[in-house]
């Protein structure tokens, strides 16, 4: 019998499985929640400073280097070319052995001399011109300007890069006063870049192996600030998830001086501040409910006096003239009525103040109706028809279980119209008690406040047989029993009450 | 903010990918000309401009009157020498001493004669008629407010319709011939009329 114990204070007991099952539930996983933002917050800026870093490092470097090279063999060249000596028109011969002369002397790396002047192409190498010097380069190389100019251009061919440098020959036209005139001679030199190449390749792997490390540690303090943001934010959530099942006196080790720890005393505050309320409603509520105690028991004893004194009165309305009689058993009659609203305020109250206890006992079922409607003289078949189950061995406080088949067979004929049906029958590991009229039914507005404390279905009818908390009584006394009882209309007319205990 | 993010990532990638690598660069300047020696000597030389290809006025330089005929420099002298004679220029004509500046009626007469073997060979060419009268050159009294000389040439043809390289054959050649800078205004007076004072473009 595993339902004969009082409810857990502060919890419904429907309330129980879905609850559970949430809490059951351990951290859950967000696929972007803060841990994955954080760490991806903190990867995306390290990899912006690596990237860039190395960017920059990179283009200052590859300028460095191709600068360097680029410095270092124009001026190589012109070292070469100025100190010839030519005719003009040019000797191809001639020139052919001063072209091959040169391209040996290149600097810092091997390079491809040609030279052109009118038709005349020579060249270092069995073709009389290169297809890497560009047309933007002779023409910046034979253009007549007031000052000649070498130059280079860095040009990319079949994904090789190749240096190519053009040198204007220029001579002077008198010893002393003569400008520098083109002699329209030019000499070009190609060199490729591929150690350069390699170098700025090098530089690029360097720039790569050196950011994903630096990736992989930006990872650790990441995780670390991640884990100082969730953690508090973990316990606000333990203690939140605390404070909603009740324990108010739930706070939360606030420690820092962060935004999340000032988060952690609003939290405690609150809900100290709560908890001062809780307790002070309840104080409030305690008092008026040892108030109505107190009144109910006060005004018991002068109630058993009067009703000693009506009965005497009654016995003797007999002999008493027509109105004292009527006067007297009108206040015999109020008398008893008021010591049953008394005696229920006072079961009411032990219910509220928890001091209800369950005498649980072994009994059969069937025989605790029959003898509730017995007592009652309940037993007319057109009042009451009776339909039990015989033999169902239940465990339960047969005097509260008779306060409940009493109250909803009253209430079903007070209220209700005869024949009243109870049934009673064993329905899996419940006791199933049913009681049925043939009224008119509840109201469905009504339904839901039918177990209400002095709840008046009609408005204008103020005074009722009943002490108005007769249905309080029985659904307390069925919780008490760790069971359910329900108002309901049945579809051919009539309440049905069905109260469902366990075995 | 999320725009923000994909605009930094997005130039990020580019800086990386457009830094990649070798690339490609326009014509830069480096530096001056290499200055070479032309053989002969300025003093026994004359300077006439004839076309390359392209129509460039290209400079080439003559042999005035060697007082030494073991030139330095191999191959052309002789051919030369014997051009010049043929022309009535050559050595052995006693115009003017070794060493003296030839005259410019001379270096004209030379320039009319057109393009010898070995220039034509180098692709050299002209673009001036061959008159059977040498071009006179006289000098003009006083200087140009900026400090020129000016030379009138007369021509014994046209020379409205002269191409700019044919104009820039003579005024080239008629500048450096008079003045070792070249800093001469010249103008043309042919047969037609005068064409305005030009300069040698360089």
């Amino acid at each position: 019998m595993k339902a004969c114990v009082s409810p857990e204070p502060g919890t419904e007991p429907d309330a129980g499985p879905p609850s559970r099952s949430r809490r059951a539930r351990g951290p859950r996983l967000h696929p972007f929640g803060l841990r994955t933002r954080l760490v991806l917050a903190f990867l995306l800026v390290a990899a912006v400073g690596c990237g860039t870093t190395a960017a920059l490092t990179y283009r200052a470097a590859r300028n460095a280097i191709l600068e360097q090279t680029q410095d270092t063999a124009v001026s190589a060249f012109r070292d070469q070319v100025d100190p010839l000596v030519i005719s003009l028109p040019v000797d191809t011969d001639n020139l052919r052995s001063v072209v091959l002369s040169i391209a040996r002397q290149g600097k810092p790396r091997p390079w491809r001399v040609y030279a052109e002047y009118g038709t005349v192409r020579v060249s270092s190498t069995d073709r009389p011109t290169s297809s890497v010097i560009t047309p933007e380069l002779r023409a910046r190389a034979q253009a007549r300007q007031s000052t000649p100019h070498g130059s280079f251009q860095r040009v990319v061919k079949n994904g090789t890069p190749y240096l190519t440098m053009a040198v204007p020959a220029v001579f002077r036209t008198h010893v002393t006063e003569g400008t520098a005139q083109p002699t329209g001679l030019v000499f070009y030199a190609v060199m490729e870049l591929d150690d350069e190449e390699a170098n700025i390749e090098a530089m690029v792997s360097a720039a790569r192996d050196g950011a994903l490390p630096a990736l992989a540690v930006a990872l650790i303090p990441a995780l670390i600030a991640s884990r100082g943001v969730l953690r508090p934010v973990r316990e606000l959530r333990h203690a939140a998830h605390s404070m909603g099942r009740g324990r108010l006196d739930t706070r939360i080790h606030a420690k820092g001086s962060d935004e999340l720890a000032d988060l952690a005393r609003t939290f405690n505050e609150s809900a100290a501040e709560l908890e001062r309320s809780v307790a002070e409603l309840r104080n409030a509520e305690a008092r008026a409910r040892r108030f109505a105690s107190d009144v109910s028991h006060e005004l018991r004893t002068p109630l058993a006096g009067m009703l000693a004194v009506t009965e005497v009165l009654d016995e003797d309305a007999g002999s008493l003239d027509s109105d004292t009689a009527r006067a007297v058993r009108l206040i015999s009659a109020e008398t008893g009525k008021l010591a049953v609203l008394v005696e229920d305020l006072m079961e009411i109250s032990r219910f509220d103040a928890r001091a209800a206890e369950l005498h649980t006992d072994e009994v059969d079922a069937a025989d605790c109706v029959r003898k509730t409607l017995q007592h009652r003289h309940w037993t007319d078949p057109e009042q009451v028809v009776p339909y039990l189950e015989e033999g169902i061995r239940a465990r339960l406080d047969p005097r509260r279980f008779d306060v409940v088949v009493a109250n909803l067979v009253g209430n079903a004929l007070r209220h209700g119209a005869a024949p009243v049906t109870v049934r009673l029958y064993a329905e899996g590991d419940e006791l199933v008690t049913e009681v049925a009229d043939r009224g008119p039914g509840i109201h469905p507005d009504v339904l839901p406040h039918v177990f209400d404390r002095f709840y008046k279905a009609d408005q204008a009818r103020t005074r009722s047989a009943g002490s108005g908390l007769g249905l309080a009584i029985t659904l307390e006394n069925v919780r008490l029993h760790g069971g359910t009882v329900l108002a309901a209309n049945h579809p051919a007319g009539g309440a049905v009450f069905t109260v469902r205990m366990p075995l | 903010m999320r725009r923000g993010t994909a605009a930094v990532v997005a130039l990020l990638g580019t800086v990386l990918l457009a830094a990649c690598g070798i690339q490609k660069s326009d014509v830069v300047e480096a530096g001056g000309a290499a200055t070479v020696a032309v053989v002969p000597a300025p003093e026994f030389r004359m300077v006439l401009y004839f076309l390359g290809p392209g129509g460039r006025p290209t400079p080439v330089v003559r042999d005035v009157a060697p007082p030494f005929p073991d030139s330095t420099f191999a191959a052309g002298d002789s051919e030369w020498a014997q051009d010049l004679k043929s022309r009535g220029l050559g050595s052995g004509t006693g115009h003017g001493t070794p060493g003296a500046r030839i005259t410019t009626d001379k270096v004209l007469a030379a320039l009319i004669a057109g393009p010898a073997v070995a220039d034509t060979a180098a692709g050299l060419t002209t673009d001036l008629p061959a008159p059977p009268e040498a071009p006179h050159a006289e000098v003009l009294k006083g200087l140009t407010p900026e400090g020129r000389h000016s030379v009138r040439l007369r021509l014994p043809f046209p020379v409205g319709d002269l191409s700019d390289a044919a104009v820039q054959q003579l005024v080239c050649t008629t500048a450096y011939a008079q003045d070792g800078g070249g800093r001469v205004d010249v103008s043309l007076m042919g047969t037609d009329g005068p064409l305005p004072a030009t300069r040698c473009d360089t």
